[in-house]
């Protein structure tokens, strides 16, 4: 394989030289025979012919509700599938609350995944469907949302908190096989195969199945890699027995059936560890009270082969509890309560809730069981219910309609339950996926997804790079053509490296180039995490590379890069960090007899956060103690080495 | 696909042909308001009940079930009609919320089952077809100056890059000259959002409006300083026909439901009188031009 890059290399000068040759009349052009020469036969002319790995990342939201969704609905959502892949495009709409919007960018893909259970079950009810009005709480719900205002409010909140409680009127619920449920997964499957323009857009056929008992948030997005005519031979499956489940291991069974009965392909993304209470990456399975099996280990790897690590509702990369050393953990931390906030958080829940101390779980229960069920690459989504999938800060649009740009948004709750309440301020406007693809279709970004070829960011588009190999060398780092290095002689994210040779030590190849809409980078970090002889998780954040010639200090610890945001005007200056970052990293503590994983994680200069937009631009104050700068980031999915 | 709408747009559109009961049930009513006192119950109501009820259980009703489907279809009514007669349907907001939508889905599903003509798509083409044009698109080679790893030496540098390159000197090599980068050395036919993407708004804007030719530069971009050579360029290419049908007709339905709904309000405002009080006035002229689609 290493000797592909010479070619390459030799290529491209020879091509450039060539075309400013003909430009040049006064060189003389080579002799024929010299060009034989200098192309071995099998090689094209071009150096981008024939390279059949990605050379960019393509952007999208995995995970957008639209009006259809239930919750999304009553919360006054009114923009459906259609008008979300059309913003996603790029096109300027008008939001939910009559402001108009438009993306900065348009993103390259996008999965509308509005939640099954009583999907359609808010179109129903806002029409004023006669049988949900007989209803003595649909019509109650009914007139509530006529109302508008804080009623609406008041009526969405109880929709939902039912919902999360198992006490929905049985006479509302649409389920499977009825008309209004086909009638909105129609909509959806409609609206996919229309704005789905293979090369310039991917429009992903999803659900969201929503297994919330107790109010513990095991949500999965489903995506299909497949038309209309194969996702539409099923129905999307709910939580509601005997038809559906609240467990995923029958989930599971029900994409098995889907890809048996339609030859088809189809995944699930797992999100909000951090509402589960404990329960996201489990040791005892919630559903049994027994220990997990390597029946179920092996399931959940074959079906969920990502996880969103980070969206408004939080970012669950890591939990500042669970890893004390790592000033950069506590980031858009949402660890109060459950999803309904009906009980909170205790801190023997935080182990199995985060990505990073789960990606170490995994190891664990593959020494135990042989197969690791938490083997994921990372991903970023939105989870935002306007049919929006904004994650830039001066541009979000919030988790939903009641959230959509207002004065008084940061201070009010984005939902309230009983005495509990979560403010609007503690939204995070992120997170977006990045997909290393070939080509911009259903088939190559599902496909690299099932590789884990993928990344989390919470907005900002940087492009990273992370190689993992026996034989980097830091002269890699300096190469033309890093990415040719990298596949050459490695692995790319969500790769495995195993039979680590005799005295060798696992090397990484790791580049990070800032959004050019978004600031400098401040650094990139690798996190390695890794069981150690006693069967005990262990995790190391290293600083590989950074911007500024700043010098770690006696504590190992790189000094802040500093900040230029004018937190008033709401800007920065790129005059601090770095535009691209590269470098060769080797484990300096590495065990051949370990298990251990490794992610890069590539942190941003601070710029503002949303809150400094919004206090901008509705001229008031932000609340005491809002932060109103971030440090955005990006998270790559691992790669593992197996002894 | 109205199939798969919502069953009561169904109904009332094809409900001629499949739910005929319930055009024939409001026959009843003249003019005057008079409630009619003869409720007719025949073999179409009762199949109308019949499939109602099969929808939502997925198999028919049994023999019990459908006697009581009649008992309360009666009873519904006996109570509706004398509801109607005492007028408790007037100032009822979710009666008047009800009436209301299903117009509007009477008027959407009328205006999805229009299609436009050959003819009125050609004529929106013909009117302006430049409206159609894909982006200019450009190809260029780009050689990278580090701010950060030159400093000050960053302009000199380029600027001596680019004498060496257009002199015809003993290495004009791009590919050797510059510092590496994660940025793409060129780009194929790309168009200036594109470029955006990867090289930020700056350079965009400057290399999207280029001509083919030597090297150029330096051009300053978010991430330093670029000689910049465009290979080829595509001028804004005019789509045709053929290739922007679909959004035309896209375009042709949008339009069409926003001025038949105009339309039709245009037509309501005129049969109807607004009295409003002096208080409110002030505030019907602008409600009165958003229903009819006139500009604020």
């Amino acid at each position: 394989m290493r000797k592909a890059i010479v070619p390459y290399a030799l290529g491209t000068s020879l091509i450039i030289a060539g075309l400013s040759l003909t430009s040049l009349a006064q060189e003389a052009a080579p002799p024929p025979e010299a060009l034989h020469e200098a192309f071995p036969a099998k090689k094209s002319y071009s150096p981008h012919a024939g390279r059949n790995f990605p050379t960019r990342p393509f952007w999208g939201d995995t995970h957008l509700h639209t009006g259809a969704s239930m919750d999304a609905g009553a919360f006054g959502a009114r923009l459906g599938p259609e008008e979300a892949f059309r913003f996603a495009r790029g096109e300027e709409v008008t939001a939910s609350n009559g402001m108009r919007v438009k993306l900065a960018r348009p993103l390259d893909f996008l999965v509308v995944a509005d939640h099954s259970d009583y999907m359609g079950f808010f179109p129903k009810l806002f029409s004023g469907d006669p049988d949900y009005l007989k209803d003595e709480t649909g019509k109650r719900w009914y007139e509530g949302i006529q109302k508008g205002g804080n009623d609406a409010v008041q009526t969405a909140t109880d929709i939902i908190d039912r919902f999360s409680k198992g006490t929905f009127p049985p006479a509302l619920s649409p389920l499977p096989g009825t008309p209004t449920f086909r009638s909105a997964w129609e909509v959806t499957l409609k609206a996919a195969e229309a704005n789905n323009k293979p090369g310039s857009f991917t429009a992903f056929i999803g659900f969201e199945w929503t297994s919330n008992t107790g109010g513990n948030n095991l949500h999965r997005v489903v995506m299909f890699r497949d038309n209309a005519v194969k996702a539409g031979q099923v129905e999307p499956y709910t939580t509601f027995r005997p038809s559906g489940s609240d467990d995923p291991k029958d989930l599971w069974k029900y994409l098995q059936a889907y890809e048996d009965k339609t030859g088809g392909n189809v995944l699930a993304i797992a999100h909000n560890g951090n509402l589960s209470n404990g329960i996201m990456f489990p040791e005892i399975d919630s559903f049994t009270g027994k220990p997990i099996t390597k029946d179920y280990a092996t399931t959940r790897a074959r079906w969920e082969p990502l996880y969103e690590a980070t969206q408004i509702k939080g970012d669950g990369e890591a939990h500042p509890y669970l890893s004390p050393n790592d000033e950069f953990a506590d980031y858009e931390t949402w660890d109060k309560y459950n999803l309904n906030m009906s009980v909170p958080k205790e801190k023997g829940m935080l182990q199995y809730e985060y990505a990073r101390t789960a990606l170490q779980l995994g190891l664990q229960l593959e020494a135990k069981l042989g197969v690791n069920p938490y083997k994921f690459g990372m991903i970023g989504s939105t989870d935002s219910h306007t049919g929006l999938a904004t994650a830039d800060e001066d541009n979000f649009f919030g988790k939903h309609a009641g959230t959509e740009p207002n004065a008084k948004r940061m201070a009010h709750a984005v939902g309230c339950f009983g005495t509990n309440c979560i403010l609007g301020w503690t939204q995070a406007a992120s997170g977006y996926a990045a997909v290393w693809a070939t080509e911009n279709t259903r088939e190559a970004l599902f496909d690299a997804m099932e590789r884990k070829e993928t990344y989390a960011t919470t907005g900002p588009r940087m492009s990273v790079r992370f190689f993992g190999g026996w034989d980097f060398a830091p002269s890699d780092a300096t190469s033309r053509l890093p990415a040719d290095v990298g596949y050459a002689k490695g692995v790319p994210m969500g790769g495995d490296l195993a039979a680590a040779p005799a005295g060798k030590s696992p090397t990484f190849l790791v580049a990070a180039l800032k959004d050019p809409l978004s600031g400098n980078l401040d650094r990139i970090q690798v996190v390695k995490g890794w069981i150690d002889g006693k069967g005990v998780r262990q995790e190391m954040v290293y600083d590989v590379a950074w911007s500024g010639g700043r010098k770690p200090g006696a504590d190992g610890k790189l000094p802040p890069v500093g900040d230029t945001v004018d937190v008033r005007n709401a800007t920065w200056t790129n005059t601090i960090g770095a535009s691209e970052l590269i470098t060769v990293w080797k484990d300096p503590s590495f065990d051949p007899s370990l298990r251990a994983v490794y992610y890069a994680r590539v942190i941003e200069i601070p710029t503002p956060r949303w809150t400094a937009y919004d206090a901008k631009y509705f001229g008031g104050h932000a609340p005491e103690g809002v932060p109103m700068t971030t440090q955005e980031r990006a998270y790559t999915s691992p790669i593992w080495y197996t002894p | 696909m109205n199939l798969f709408r919502e069953p009561l747009l169904h109904f009332l559109l094809a409900g001629a042909l499949l739910f005929g009961a319930f055009a024939w049930l409001n026959r009843g009513e003249d003019a005057s308001g008079d409630v009619d006192t003869t409720i007719r119950v025949t073999e179409r109501e009762l199949t109308w009940l019949a499939e109602t009820w099969g929808r939502q259980w997925q198999r028919p009703p049994t023999d019990v079930e459908l006697q009581g489907l009649v008992t309360d279809y009666l009873r519904e009514e006996l109570l509706a009609r004398e509801a109607r007669g005492l007028e408790l349907d007037r100032d009822d907001i979710i009666v008047r919320r009800r009436l209301a939508q299903k117009m509007d889905f009477i008027l959407e599903d009328t205006a999805r089952l229009a299609s436009p003509t050959e003819a009125e798509l050609r004529a929106r083409y013909d009117e302006d077809p430049a409206r159609f044009s894909a982006p200019a698109r450009v190809s260029f080679q780009s050689v990278f100056f580090s701010a950060e790893k030159r400093g000050d030496r960053a302009a000199t540098d380029a600027r001596a890059a680019l004498t060496r390159l257009t002199s015809g000197a003993s290495d004009p090599d791009p590919a050797r000259l510059g510092d590496s980068t994660l940025l793409p050395d060129r780009m194929e036919a790309a168009d200036e959002q594109e470029i955006a993407g990867v090289f930020g708004p700056d350079l965009a804007r400057t290399v999207a409006g280029f001509a083919p030719g030597g090297w150029v530069g330096p051009v300053e971009s978010e991430f330093g300083l670029h000689l910049v050579r465009v290979t080829e360029r595509r001028e804004p290419e005019v789509r045709t026909f053929e290739a922007v049908r679909t959004e035309l007709e896209e375009e042709w339905r949008r339009r069409a439901n926003e001025s038949a709904r105009q339309a039709y309000f245009k037509g309501l405002l005129e049969r109807y009188d607004i009295a409003a009080t002096d208080g409110v006035r002030s505030m019907i002229d602008p409600a009165v031009a958003t229903l009819r689609g006139e500009p604020d």
